[in-house]
């Protein structure tokens, strides 16, 4: 193949050369670290939610008036809204799907060298699973005299609970859960693991985490005064924002008490994405605008070449070079080119992404995506070289005989 | 001449428009993410009350426990404990004035419930808040230092605040209830262009508070209050935040931020100095356990710091940069080679004897010529891209902040616009100067042989 001759070539050209190095150089380094900061970003996004929440309508409120008792406020909404038709099953519910905080550790022990497992509790009453429309994998459902209404006086605390099968695993492992103790607190009585149901995705917190299904439904109902009013509700499919508006002004008949979020479970699952996913992508944007550029810009370089060069390929042409031969050259040249660009291109990215990672303390190189980014550019460079290449190819070898 | 040069560079343009296009269009992208970079981190770095912004400083005491990791972000460093603000806020020893203040959250409604309450960002603080900060007033004013001491049912509404219940009306003299406490409306503020909420360290410069109160008012009425609190005091934390007001000022919890008006250098170092002391004080009392030095920080300084520890941030700038410095070598390149395609042409006029620089000039008016177009471009382009920025940044935030909230962090300014131009004409010079130089001093005879 022509090495020497294409060495030469570029060594006559270092300006031309050196422009495509140092575009490709950045245009790599660019593509590098936004792919891997999309990469790292973009972990445990987007995983499925684990239950039908399309038809799921999630209702936050908070009473800031003294005088408003909470158990009555809770029974009078529950009565109105499961009134309505459009309502078909609805559930108090401390904590929803998507945006649980609250951590809660949970032990199979008291002693002091117990393991903790991490997980989000869930207080619904009795529809909690129907509202979310969940299945019941080993055990039972909760029974209607399970249910423990707690008020500032009461004492009397749940004795049973489902845990979902994601917990089941990392509690018990390959053991059956139920009818096993655990403890919510430690300081407190154990309950009872009555049930195991397919989990869903409980919250950033926790799918930060690695932890994206772990959760324990506890059957609850807290009338606590300063506690705040939250329903989620199963509701018919299809219906829009009115129906969300209806419920707000059906919450607001009753004074005292601010209405803070009616959503779809919908809304709530793109909130607990976008801020990171519309970032990431954002980047990955920008980097292919940016190979674009490079493309185009790699392009009109060589066809200048190609251009000036019309009599070389030419004469070449007369000695008796095929077609292909010359479009191999031209390939061949670009492909040393951007190899030289990437090989510079790694070491800038490289020491970017250290310099960067010092100051974030996170470390996200993973060679797997450099050298598919290095591909990647190499192809797309190979592809801008390919219409100049060829248009060479068709330069007739009688330029020659032709003067200047 | 140069009319010469222009009409010659303007026809250089015409031959072969697509790479002309090419070479401007690169720019104007290149450009326009570099200029949305730079106007959303010069935007968000605006400084608060720039009057002051030397002279305004806040105390930071690290309260927290030993064993606490040292805070090395401003972020880290808690707020004050209610013992140390009112040991320093009340210390004579230092003549300077000085404000505290707390954050709550409250809910705004109005006594017959006609219109929906409001959950309210509040502000709780004393009568000099408004004349320290410089708080802009449309209706009313601020309280009085006899509102402070007696704790008087009054309330400064924010603009918006006073649109959602008045309709923009003045309503000063009129009635809102905060829970349910019932409250007079003493002052409207006027659409206050804060750059960031930074009288509470959080330096927020989308969400800003709703309403302001009396500190003195606010803890008769319960509001809750945004706390942290260390070992001892932890297990108590949800008491003190909502109800035990008493408790947690005797805690160690912290939850306040005091300011400190320093004149000078001077009165900077003697503060700075008196702080010192009184930490060193209370640690002989048993108090203050981590030996970390106290600091004594201005606006400025708090933005300055805030804005170098941005790491996000910076790759964003860092990857706008990068973009347009292949924008900028593949324009050079492109022309480069064109250029090169004229050196015969260019020979050819040397021989019939033009000056040097007078080619020169002639590359260098396209280039500009090509810059300058890109650059205006690019402008346009930036203008939409931060408005698309902004859109991102709403849907983000799930629609909670308004267009109206943050539209001032995405605003083009004529600052913006020169340094873009100035961007855009002068690297695009700098870098193709070489080269047209080497393509102006090719000897004629060399190139005219060949012909």
């Amino acid at each position: 193949m022509e090495f020497g001759p294409i060495l030469k070539s570029l060594k006559r050209r270092k300006a031309f050369a050196s422009l495509i190095i140092l575009q490709v150089a950045i245009t790599y380094t660019v593509m590098t670290i936004s792919t891997l900061q999309t990469n790292a970003t973009l972990s445990e996004w987007n995983l499925p939610s684990g239950f039908d929440h399309e038809n799921v309508v999630a209702v936050s409120s908070q009473i800031f008036d003294e005088s408003v008792q909470s158990k009555g406020l809770v029974q009078d909404d529950i009565e109105k809204l499961s009134q309505l038709p459009q309502v078909k099953s609805i559930t108090t519910a401390e904590q929803m799907p998507f945006r649980a905080e609250r951590v809660t550790e949970l032990f199979l022990d008291t002693s002091d060298k117990a393991q903790a497992y991490q997980t989000n509790i869930f207080d619904f009453d009795i529809n909690g699973l129907e509202v979310l429309g969940i299945k019941v994998l080993q055990g039972r459902k909760f029974y209607p005299s399970e249910i423990i209404a707690i008020d500032e006086s009461s004492q009397e605390r749940p004795s049973v609970v489902m845990i979902s099968e994601q917990m089941a695993k990392a509690m018990f492992e390959e053991q059956s859960a139920i009818g096993r103790q655990i403890y919510l607190d430690q300081s407190a009585s154990p309950v009872e693991v009555i049930g195991v149901y397919s989990g869903f995705m409980n919250g950033e917190t926790l799918n930060g985490r690695g932890m994206s299904y772990r959760s324990v439904i506890r059957p609850q109902v807290a009338y606590i005064n300063g506690n705040d009013p939250s329903y989620l509700i199963r509701v018919e499919p299809g219906l829009t924002e009115a129906f969300l508006e209806q419920i707000r002004s059906e919450l607001y008949q009753a004074p005292g008490r601010f209405v803070q979020r009616v959503e779809f479970l919908t809304r709530t699952q793109k909130r607990m994405y976008d801020g990171r996913g519309s970032r990431a992508l954002l980047m990955l944007f920008i980097s292919f605008v940016l190979l674009i550029i490079t493309g185009l810009g790699i392009s009109g370089l060589i066809s200048f070449l190609v251009a000036q060069q019309k009599k070389q390929v030419g004469t070449r042409r007369a000695l008796g070079a095929k077609k292909w031969q010359v479009i191999r050259y031209y390939l061949l040249e670009n492909t040393i080119v951007t190899g030289i660009g990437l090989i510079l291109g790694v070491i800038l990215a490289l020491t970017l992404i250290i310099i960067l990672s010092n100051n974030q303390a996170s470390n996200f190189i993973s060679l797997g995506w450099m050298i598919a980014v290095g591909v990647f550019v190499w192809l797309i460079s190979l592809i801008s070289a390919l219409n100049p290449a060829f248009r060479a190819s068709k330069v007739a070898p009688a330029i020659v005989t032709r003067g200047a | 001449m140069l009319l010469y040069s222009l009409r010659l560079a303007f026809k250089n343009l015409g031959n072969r428009p697509g790479l002309t296009a090419l070479t401007i269009g690169a720019i104007a992208i290149g450009l326009a993410l570099l200029t949305t970079m730079t106007t959303m981190s010069y935007q968000s770095s605006r400084v608060p009350v720039y009057e002051k912004r030397n002279q305004l400083n806040t105390v930071l005491i690290d309260t927290r426990e030993k064993e606490a990791r040292f805070a090395d972000r401003l972020f880290r460093v808690p707020y004050l404990t209610y013992q140390d603000t009112m040991n320093l806020y009340n210390d004579k020893a230092i003549d300077a004035e000085k404000t505290y203040l707390w954050k709550s959250s409250t809910f705004l409604n109005d006594i017959d419930g006609k219109v929906h309450p409001r959950q309210t960002r509040t502000m709780a603080g004393l009568s000099n808040f408004f004349t320290l900060f410089d708080v802009p007033f449309l209706h009313g004013s601020g309280w009085s230092k006899q509102d402070d001491e007696s704790a008087s049912p009054v309330i400064v509404l924010s603009y918006k605040m006073n649109q959602h219940f008045f309709n923009g009306e003045n309503s000063v003299g009129k009635t809102l209830r905060i829970n349910s406490t019932t409250l007079t409306v003493i002052g409207v503020l006027a659409d206050w262009k804060l750059p960031a909420r930074f009288y509470d360290r959080t330096f927020s410069s989308t969400r800003f508070d709703d309403v302001f109160i009396p500190s003195s008012l606010a803890m008769n009425i319960n509001a809750p209050r945004f706390i942290r609190c260390w070992s001892k005091d932890n297990n108590l934390r949800q008491s003190y935040a909502l109800s035990d007001i008493d408790g947690l000022k005797t805690s160690e919890c912290t939850w306040m931020a005091l300011w400190v008006d320093l004149k000078d250098e001077s009165a900077k170092q003697n503060y700075e100095e008196f702080i010192n002391r009184y930490v060193n004080q209370q640690r002989s009392m048993g108090r203050i356990p981590r030996d970390d030095k106290p600091r004594i920080v201005s606006i400025k300084q708090y933005l300055d710091e805030i804005i170098t520890n941005n790491a996000t941030d910076g790759v964003f700038q860092l990857l706008a940069i990068l973009f347009f410095l292949v924008c900028l070598l593949n324009t050079v390149g492109i022309l480069l080679a064109k250029y090169m395609g004229k050196v015969p042409e260019i020979a050819l006029r040397r021989a019939l004897g033009a000056k040097k620089h007078i080619i020169l000039q002639q590359y260098l008016l396209e280039v500009s010529m090509i810059a300058l177009i890109g650059g205006v471009l690019g402008l346009g382009l930036s203008h939409f891209s931060l408005i698309g920025m902004m859109h991102i940044n709403i849907y983000q935030s799930d629609y909670t902040v308004t267009a109206e909230a943050i539209r001032h962090l995405y605003k083009l300014d004529l600052v913006m616009i020169a340094q873009a131009m100035g961007i855009a004409v002068g690297s695009a010079l700098s870098v193709s100067l070489f080269p047209v130089w080497k393509i102006c001093n090719t000897a004629p005879a060399g190139q005219l042989k060949s012909q």
